[in-house]
C-alpha cells in the first residue's frame, strides 16, 4: 500500500512540474546555425602584356585590395557604350586595379576604337590587354559572351561574376 | 477499432476535419443516422477508468512490475489526450517580410465582429464579437451596446457569390478552406427588416460598412465574417523568409523564417531572434510555432506558421518513456529464457558465407580485370558526378536510368550502361547505328513502319523516319498527356515513351559535340590563319571558338563582294569555298546548345544559377557562366575527347583521374554554400559499387534458392521439430541456412550502402521500407535458426523476404530507386526513429502472423507444438513493443513537425490499429478469454492489419503521410485478404475439428 501511495504522489509531482514547466518555456532552444559563409575559389594565375606592350607580367604580382577583370570587344556595342564609364571608374577608385581584357581577334578594329577614347591613359590602373589567341578569356574564364566582370579581392580570390552591362557607379 | 476504420474511409470521403468531428471528437455519434454508437471520447474515457481500476486493484508486486508500469504510462498518454483536447487550441499566423502580428487566426471556426469608431473621444469603440456557435441559419445575434440585431439569413459553408444568389461549390479538398458566405440582414429593435441582405465572406479584408440613420447622427459600424482571432501577448516580426531547393529541381528541400519575437508588457520591452525551420519550431509561452507553407502575394513572401497551444505537450514524451522501461521490464520477464547453444557453430557457418561473398565478388570484377591494359578505362568516368533528378549521382548511376528507359535493361550489347553512354557521349554517330531502342508492339511496328525482329532493338536511324512521320500525332498524344485524366491505348503510351526517349537519346548524343573532331586542321590553315600547338588533324567546336570573328569576318567579305555571279558557290575559289563550308558547320553545330539535360559541371559559388543547378558542357559556353572552374572541365574533357579519338590509353587514364578529381572538389565546393548536405566523393564510390554489385538483387537471388532447398528439404524428409538427422540432412540443412544467411548479409550490406548514398534512414518511402522489414524479418529469423537449429527460421525468413523482395521490385521498376525527398520527410531524428521502430514492427508482426500460420498448419496435421505456442507470444509481446514504440515515437515527431501530437491520420491509425490489434489479443490471451487456437488464429490474422496498415492506408490517399501513394494495388491487397482469411479460417476450423479436446484445455 505504501509503495503504491509513493508512486501515485510521484506521479502527481512529475505532473504539477510538467505543467509548470510547460509555461515558463523561453525561446532560444531553436536558433538553428546560421548560413555558412560564401566559399571564394582561387584566381588562376595567368601572365600578360599590356596592349603594345612587350614585357609580360604575372596577375598575381599586382596587388591591390580589388581586382576587376572586364572582358570586352570593340565589336561588341553594349562593352563600348559603357567604356567610358570604367574609365571614370578607374579615375574614381585609384586602387583598384581594373584589367580590361579585349577578346577581339582582329586588330584594325580594335585600334579604331581605341583611337575614340582620348582619356585612356589618363588612368594608370586601368590596363588594358589584348587577349588574341582567348588563351585568358576562353581557355582560363570560359568567357564567350562579352561583356564580363569577374571581381578578385586581395587574397586572389574570385568574389563575384558579373554578365551584361553594369553600372560602373553603384553596382561595384 | 471498428471506429477508427469507418473513420478513416470517411476521412477519405469528407476530409480530415469533417472525420475528426463527427468521429473522433464526440461522445456519441449516430451510425446511418439511427444508430447511436459511442464515439472515441466515450470509449476512451472507458478505457481510462478500466485502466485505473487496474493499477488500483491489482496486487502490486515485482513480478508483475513491467505491466504496471506500462500501464501507467497508458494513463499518462490519455490524460495527455484530455487536456490537449479540452484546453488546447491551434490555428495560423500569415505574416509577410519584414510585417509583424501578434493574433494567429484558427482554421475552422468563424467569428462575426461588429466594430464602430466613435468619432468623438468620449465614447470608447465598440467591437462585438460572435462566435462560431452563433453563427447559425436563422439565428438573431444582438447585443446591449448595439442598437440592431443582426439576422443571419443565409449561411452557406462553402459558395460561391454570383448575382446576389449562393451557388453551392463542389465539395473543398482536403487542405482547402471552404469558402463560408453568411447573408446577414440587420433588424432594428422592434424587429423589422430595414435593409437589403448583406453579404459576407470569409476572407474578405475589408469590413462592410452599415450606417444607421435612425438616431440623428450617422453611425458607422463595420461587419466582418473573419477566421476566429486568438490575440497573443507578444508580437512576432517576420525578418527574412528563405526557400531552399534540390538543386535543379522545384522540389523544396528547406524553408525557414527568420524571426523576431517581441514581448510588450509594461515593464518591460524585450526582443528575440529565432529561426523556425522545418522540424524546428519556436516555443514560447506554451505556444509553438511551426512553419506551415509559405505563398507569395504581391511579390512579397508570405510564411504561414501554424500556432499551437498544447498544455499537454510533454505528456507523450514523459508516458512513451515509461512505456518503453515497463515494456523492456515485461519482456525481459515474460519472455521465456530460450536455449544457450554453443555459438562455435555459428560462427563457422559465418566464416563459410563471407568466403563465399569473397568469391561471388571478384566474379563481378573479372570483366574489368583483363581490359584495363588494352582498352581505355571507363571505371574512374563510372563515378563523375551528374546532378540529375535533385540529386549528385554517379554518371553510372544516370546511364543505368537512362538506358533502363531506352532499352529496357541496364546493361546492351555486352556492354555495361556507363560503357553506352560514355561511347554515345565521344562517338554519337557510331551509335546511332546501335540496336538500343526497345520496342516490342506490333501496333507500334506498324506506326512506325519497321520490320519486326527477333530480338525488339531498334536504332535511332532505324527509328528517325517513322517519328518523322508520325510528328503530327505524336503532339497531338502530347497535348493529350497534359491532362492525366485521358485515357491511353498501350501503344500511344509506348509511342509517346519512344519519343520520350528518343529525345533524351539525341539530347545526350550531342550534349558533347562542342569538344567533337570536326573541323579539318589542314584547310584550317589554309583557309584561315590557323595556328595549332598539337598534331590534331581535326578540332572541336570549342578550339575553333577563338577564330568565331575572323571566320564571320571572311564570310562578310565573300558575301560583299558586288559581282552577283561570283556568289554561286561553284564559282567561287577553293579557299572561300572552304571557309562557307567551315562557317556553315560551325553554325550548325551551335544549334546544339539547346542540348543541356547532362548536368555535369558543378557550379560556382560566385554564379548564383537558380535552384543550385549544374551546367551541361553547352551551357557554358553559350549562357555566360563559364568560370576558371568550368574551363579548367572543359579542357580536361576536350583531351579526353582527343584521348578517345586516338586511342591513347595512358593520356586518356591520366586525364580521367585528373577530371574526377576535379569533378569531385567542384561538387564539394558548390554544396558548400547551400544548406543542403555535401555529397562525398565516397558517396558517390559507394553508389558505383551498389550499382555493380547490385546486393539486393543477389540477396533476392540467395533467398529463393534457400527456399528451395528447404522446401526439398521438408518435401523429401518431412518436417520435424526432433533433432535427429541423418548426415546428408544435416549437411543439406547446413547449405539452406548457409544461402540464407548469404542473403540476409548481401541484404544488410545493401541497405547499409543505401543509408551511406542518402546519407538518411533507409525508411523514406514504400520502396525502402518493404526492403526494410525485409532485413528485419530475415534478422528475426536468423535468430530463430540460431536457437532452435531446426530450419523453421530458414523457412519462414526465406519465404517472408523472397515474397517482401518480389513485391519491393515491383516498386522499384521505373527509374532510380534512390530518391529526393520533399521538405517534410527530410532527415529528422524522430522520423528515422519513428519510421525504423514502425518498420520494425511490421517485421516483427509478420514474423508472428507466420509463425501462427504453421502452429496451424501443424496443428492440422495433428501435430500440436507447445514451445511454437510460446514464440508465438513472445513475438507478440516483441511487435506490440515496437509498433507501440514507433507509434508514440511518430506523435513526438508530429509535435515536433506540424504541432500536434496526434492527428486522427491514416497512416497514424492504420499504426493505431495494429497496436490496438495485438494489445487486444494478447490481453485476451493473458486473461484467458481466448482458447489457444482462436489465439493463435488471431495472430495470424495481424498479416492482414499489418497489409492494412502498410499498403492499404496508400490507397485512401489522404492525409500528411505523404509517401508511397500508389495505385493499382487495391485488387492485389484485397486478393491477399480474402485469401489469407479463407486459409486462416479454413485452418481454425479443421484444427478444431482434428483437435477438439485441445480446444477445452
Amino acid at each position: 500500500m505504501k509503495l503504491k501511495l509513493f508512486i501515485l504522489s510521484l506521479t502527481i509531482v512529475v505532473l504539477a512540474g510538467i505543467i509548470y514547466f510547460e509555461f515558463n518555456h523561453l525561446p532560444g532552444d531553436s536558433y538553428s546555425k546560421q548560413k555558412s559563409p560564401l566559399i571564394n575559389t582561387k584566381l588562376p594565375d595567368f601572365k600578360f602584356n599590356l596592349y603594345n606592350q612587350k614585357d609580360t607580367n604575372n596577375i598575381y604580382n599586382l596587388k591591390a585590395d580589388k581586382t576587376i577583370i572586364h572582358f570586352w570587344a570593340s565589336w561588341c556595342h553594349v562593352c563600348t557604350s559603357e567604356f567610358s564609364a570604367i574609365i571614370n571608374y578607374a579615375k574614381k577608385n585609384p586602387t583598384v586595379n581594373i584589367l580590361a581584357i579585349a577578346i577581339d581577334s582582329e586588330q584594325g578594329p580594335l585600334d579604331k576604337y581605341l583611337k575614340t577614347l582620348k582619356n585612356i591613359n589618363s588612368a594608370k590602373n586601368l590596363m588594358l590587354i589584348w587577349d588574341q589567341d582567348r588563351s585568358i578569356s576562353l581557355d582560363l574564364f570560359n568567357s564567350n559572351i562579352v561583356p564580363e566582370t569577374y571581381i578578385i579581392n586581395k587574397n586572389n580570390e574570385i568574389t563575384a561574376k558579373i554578365v551584361g552591362k553594369i553600372d560602373w557607379d553603384n553596382d561595384i | 477499432m471498428l471506429l477508427l476504420v469507418a473513420g478513416t474511409i470517411v476521412e477519405q470521403q469528407h476530409g480530415l476535419y469533417y472525420a475528426q468531428q463527427t468521429y473522433f471528437s464526440v461522445y456519441f455519434f449516430l451510425l446511418f443516422g439511427v444508430i447511436p454508437l459511442p464515439g472515441t471520447y466515450t470509449i476512451l474515457s472507458a478505457i481510462f477508468i478500466s485502466l485505473l481500476c487496474k493499477l488500483l486493484l491489482d496486487k502490486w508486486q515485482t513480478s508483475n512490475l513491467g505491466s504496471l508500469v506500462t500501464h501507467i504510462s497508458g494513463l499518462l498518454l490519455l490524460i495527455g489526450g484530455f487536456l490537449t483536447a479540452h484546453f488546447s487550441h491551434e490555428g495560423y499566423m500569415a505574416i509577410a517580410e519584414n510585417a509583424s502580428s501578434n493574433y494567429i487566426s484558427d482554421y475552422h471556426d468563424l467569428e462575426l465582429v461588429v466594430t464602430s469608431k466613435q468619432s468623438d473621444k468620449l465614447q470608447n469603440d465598440i467591437t462585438i464579437i460572435f462566435d462560431n456557435n452563433q453563427i447559425k441559419l436563422n439565428n438573431i445575434l444582438n447585443d446591449k451596446l448595439l442598437p440592431f440585431n443582426i439576422k443571419i439569413a443565409h449561411y452557406c459553408k462553402h459558395c460561391e457569390l454570383k448575382n446576389n444568389h449562393l451557388i453551392k461549390l463542389p465539395k473543398p479538398k482536403d487542405n482547402e478552406q471552404p469558402e463560408t458566405i453568411i447573408g446577414i440582414s440587420i433588424l432594428n429593435n422592434s424587429m423589422t427588416l430595414n435593409q437589403e441582405i448583406i453579404y459576407l465572406k470569409h476572407d474578405d479584408k475589408q469590413p462592410y460598412p452599415i450606417t444607421l440613420a435612425s438616431s440623428g447622427n450617422n453611425k458607422v459600424f463595420y461587419v466582418q465574417l473573419r477566421n476566429k482571432v486568438t490575440l497573443l501577448p507578444f508580437s512576432i516580426t517576420l525578418n527574412k523568409f528563405q526557400q531552399t531547393l534540390h538543386p535543379g529541381t522545384n522540389v523544396a528541400k528547406e524553408y525557414q523564417s527568420e524571426v523576431t519575437l517581441t514581448t510588450d508588457s509594461n515593464q518591460s520591452n524585450s526582443n528575440w531572434h529565432g529561426v523556425i525551420s522545418m522540424n524546428q519550431p519556436l516555443r514560447y509561452k506554451g505556444y509553438t510555432f511551426y512553419q506551415a507553407s509559405f505563398y507569395k502575394q504581391d511579390n512579397q513572401n508570405i510564411t504561414v506558421l501554424a500556432a499551437v497551444y498544447n498544455v499537454g505537450q510533454s505528456f507523450p514524451y514523459i508516458a512513451s518513456i515509461i512505456l518503453c522501461i515497463g515494456l523492456l521490464i515485461h519482456l525481459m520477464q515474460k519472455i521465456p529464457r530460450l536455449i544457450k547453444r554453443s555459438t562455435q557453430s555459428a560462427i563457422a557457418s559465418l566464416l563459410i558465407v563471407f568466403t563465399t561473398l569473397l568469391l561471388s565478388i571478384p566474379n563481378n570484377n573479372s570483366c574489368y580485370a583483363n581490359s584495363i591494359d588494352s582498352k581505355l578505362d571507363y571505371a574512374t568516368l563510372s563515378t563523375l558526378p551528374v546532378l540529375h533528378d535533385g540529386r549528385i549521382k554517379p554518371l553510372d548511376s544516370f546511364a543505368r536510368i537512362i538506358l533502363k528507359s531506352i532499352a529496357n535493361k541496364e546493361s546492351i550489347n555486352n556492354k555495361s550502361a556507363s560503357e553506352w553512354l560514355l561511347d554515345l557521349l565521344f562517338n554519337p554517330k557510331e551509335d546511332y547505328n546501335n540496336s538500343i531502342f526497345y520496342v516490342n508492339n506490333p501496333e507500334l511496328n506498324y506506326i512506325l513502319d519497321i520490320e519486326k525482329k527477333p530480338k525488339p532493338y531498334y536504332s535511332f536511324k532505324e527509328l528517325l523516319p517513322g517519328i518523322k512521320k508520325n510528328i503530327n500525332l505524336i503532339s497531338k498524344l502530347e497535348t493529350k498527356s497534359a491532362d492525366k485524366t485521358n485515357q491511353f491505348t498501350p501503344a500511344e503510351t509506348q509511342l509517346l515513351n519512344l519519343y520520350h526517349s528518343i529525345l533524351t537519346y539525341f539530347d545526350l548524343s550531342r550534349a558533347f559535340s562542342l569538344l567533337l573532331p570536326q573541323f579539318d586542321t589542314e584547310q584550317l590553315k589554309a583557309a584561315i590563319d590557323f595556328k595549332t600547338h598539337n598534331n590534331q588533324k581535326f578540332i572541336s567546336y570549342y578550339q575553333l571558338l577563338p577564330y568565331n570573328t575572323i571566320i564571320s569576318n571572311k564570310v562578310l567579305k565573300i558575301l560583299n563582294n558586288k559581282d552577283v555571279s561570283s556568289l554561286k558557290f561553284n564559282n567561287l575559289s577553293h579557299n572561300n569555298q572552304v571557309i562557307l563550308t567551315i562557317a556553315d558547320q560551325f553554325k550548325n553545330i551551335q544549334t546544339d546548345k539547346i542540348n543541356i539535360n547532362l548536368k555535369i559541371i558543378p557550379n560556382d559559388p560566385y554564379i548564383n544559377l537558380e535552384n543550385n543547378n549544374w551546367l551541361a558542357p553547352w551551357e557554358v559556353i553559350t549562357t555566360g557562366n563559364g568560370t576558371p572552374n568550368s574551363a579548367n572541365y572543359l579542357n580536361l574533357l576536350q583531351n579526353l575527347t582527343y584521348a578517345y579519338y586516338s586511342q591513347e590509353t595512358s593520356l586518356w587514364n591520366a586525364n580521367s583521374r585528373n577530371l574526377n578529381n576535379l569533378a569531385v572538389k567542384l561538387t564539394i565546393q558548390s554544396s558548400k554554400n547551400t544548406l543542403a548536405a555535401t555529397t562525398l566523393p565516397c558517396q558517390l564510390v559507394t553508389e558505383y559499387y551498389y550499382n555493380k554489385l547490385s546486393p539486393l538483387t543477389k540477396a533476392t537471388f540467395f533467398y529463393i534458392l534457400s527456399l528451395l532447398l528447404s522446401f526439398f528439404i521438408a518435401a523429401r524428409y518431412g518436417y520435424t521439430t526432433s533433432n535427429v538427422y541423418s548426415k546428408s540432412q544435416k549437411r543439406i540443412k547446413k547449405i539452406a541456412s548457409i544461402l540464407f544467411i548469404s542473403g540476409f548479409i548481401c541484404h544488410l550490406i545493401g541497405i547499409i550502402m543505401r543509408v551511406i548514398i542518402l546519407q538518411r534512414p533507409p525508411v523514406a518511402n514504400l520502396y525502402e521500407s518493404i526492403l526494410f522489414v525485409g532485413l528485419i524479418t530475415a534478422l528475426l529469423s536468423f535468430m530463430i535458426e540460431f536457437y532452435r537449429k531446426d530450419n523453421l527460421g530458414v523457412i519462414l525468413g526465406s519465404l517472408i523476404c523472397t515474397v517482401l523482395q518480389i513485391i519491393a521490385n515491383s516498386y522499384a521498376q521505373t527509374g532510380d530507386s534512390l530518391v529526393i525527398l520533399v521538405a517534410v520527410l527530410n532527415n529528422n531524428f524522430w522520423l528515422g526513429t519513428h519510421v525504423l521502430a514502425i518498420t520494425s514492427g511490421y517485421g516483427c508482426c509478420l514474423i508472428l502472423s507466420a509463425l501462427s500460420h504453421i502452429y496451424l498448419l501443424k496443428l492440422s496435421l495433428n501435430n500440436k507444438s507447445e514451445q511454437l505456442l510460446k514464440y508465438i507470444l513472445a513475438f507478440g509481446l516483441l511487435s506490440l513493443f515496437l509498433t507501440l514504440v514507433g507509434t508514440i515515437l511518430g506523435g513526438i515527431w508530429a509535435d515536433q513537425s506540424w504541432g500536434r501530437f496526434w492527428g486522427w491520420d491514416p497512416k497514424e491509425n492504420g499504426a493505431l490499429l495494429i497496436c490496438l490489434w495485438l494489445i487486444a489479443i494478447l490481453h485476451g490471451r493473458i486473461s484467458n478469454h481466448l482458447s489457444n487456437l482462436i489465439f493463435v488464429s488471431l495472430a495470424a490474422i495481424t498479416s492482414i492489419t499489418v497489409a492494412l496498415a502498410w499498403f492499404g492506408v496508400n490507397l485512401l490517399n489522404t492525409g500528411l503521410h505523404s509517401y508511397g501513394f500508389t495505385e493499382h494495388i487495391a485488387t492485389n491487397l484485397l486478393l491477399f485478404i480474402t485469401l489469407e482469411l479463407i486459409l486462416i479460417v479454413g485452418l481454425a476450423v479443421i484444427c478444431s475439428k482434428t483437435n477438439k479436446k485441445f480446444i477445452k484445455n
